[in-house]
């Protein structure tokens, strides 16, 4: 904390090279955040770049009430939200907690199956993670990848504590029975 | 007694250590083939989800990212607060200036036909008229004065402020 409070300070003072830092430390993360949401490629790299504006530009409002971390996956979760938006992107709307709407809408979901003919279980899965909605993909990242608590990615997502845990298992679940169910088990899983 | 499975909310627990009794799972596993296999599946989920995708992104990425902030900076510069002070020092100055050249009265006239809101004027200027009567100032000097430093806000605004931004935005 109290180095990004030094790094900070500099940032606000007009320390070009301690921006870059910033951004080099927190470039992997933005990257999974925004790589989840943003399937075109050529916009990945924008919406990323809008990203470390907007956190340039609140830089001064940060109140280190939370980890500098949790605070830029957040603008990048939103950045990511608005991105998918105005692509009008439909977003999975589960407050109801309705069973069986993770299902439903996987089965709706209809993306190209790429990745069939692949036999490594890591692309296997990669592609199954892209039929899920945003906010499942958004938290299997940041709890494999991240090592986030449940309440640092709520506070990123806007998502209850008990809706992130609950959106984690499922998708986990969910995950693997739709492996399962697609190759072979025996194939699949040793 | 029939043995009781573990459920796939219990393994997940497991796998994410939040599960108190350790014992008592790997206890059940070694007697359990079923809930053994459920594991050796979720592990291989859990593995599979920690390994990184490639993340591409350009080697001028950062540098962009500035370029794109600084661009940003220079094309829309704010107001300070000193600028906004002086501004409206000035017009107020400059307000008073007209208001003692052309006479009291004479502005009177232009808001006569306005109505209500003629009079409300008129009232508003007759008591800067009567402020102003009651201390003893050049008003010449001061609306050069007024008009000096609107001027150089102007100037500082929308010309040396934007380039010195551009330059200086990140040392």
């Amino acid at each position: 904390m109290t180095n990004s409070r030094e790094l900070i300070k500099k940032i606000i003072s007009g320390d070009t090279h301690a921006f870059k830092s910033l951004i080099q430390d927190y470039q992997r993360l933005v990257c999974h955040v925004i790589f989840k949401m943003v399937t075109n490629e050529q916009d990945r790299e924008d919406v990323c770049q809008d990203v470390f504006i907007k956190v340039y530009q609140n830089l001064s409002k940060f109140q280190f009430d939370s980890k500098l971390s949790t605070w830029i996956a957040k603008i990048a979760f939103n950045t990511g939200i608005n991105y998918l938006k105005k692509q009008k992107v439909p977003l999975f709307d589960d407050v109801s907690g309705e069973n069986g709407a993770l299902e439903k809408y996987w089965s709706e979901e209809t993306s190209p199956d790429g990745f069939t003919q692949e036999r490594d279980l890591t692309c296997r899965l990669q592609h199954e993670i892209t039929k899920l909605p945003v906010q499942f993909k958004t938290i299997l990242t940041l709890y494999h990848l991240e090592e986030m608590s449940y309440t640092e990615i709520a506070e990123i997502t806007g998502l209850p504590d008990g809706t992130v845990k609950s959106y984690l298992f499922r998708a986990r679940k969910l995950l693997k029975e739709k492996l399962i169910a697609k190759y072979q088990q025996e194939e699949l899983w040793h | 007694m029939a043995l009781k499975h573990l459920t796939d909310e219990q393994i997940q627990e497991y796998l994410d250590g939040n599960v108190s009794g350790k014992s008592w799972f790997a206890g059940h596993l070694k007697s359990c083939g079923d809930c053994k296999e459920k594991i050796d599946e979720y592990s291989s989920l859990y593995s599979a989800l920690e390994v990184e995708e490639k993340i591409g992104l350009s080697a001028r990425f950062a540098d962009v990212v500035i370029s794109k902030i600084t661009a940003q900076a220079s094309v829309t510069p704010g107001f300070q607060i000193w600028q906004i002070f002086l501004a409206v020092l000035g017009l107020g100055v400059g307000l008073a200036t007209v208001v003692y050249l052309i006479g009291i009265k004479s502005m009177g006239k232009l808001f006569t036909g306005l109505g209500e809101f003629g009079k409300i004027s008129s009232s508003v200027l007759a008591i800067i008229g009567n402020y102003f009567a009651g201390i003893n100032l050049n008003f010449g000097l001061l609306g050069l004065a007024a008009f000096a430093l609107v001027f150089m806000v102007f100037l500082d605004h929308f010309i040396l402020q934007p380039k010195q931004r551009a330059l200086s935005f990140f040392r």
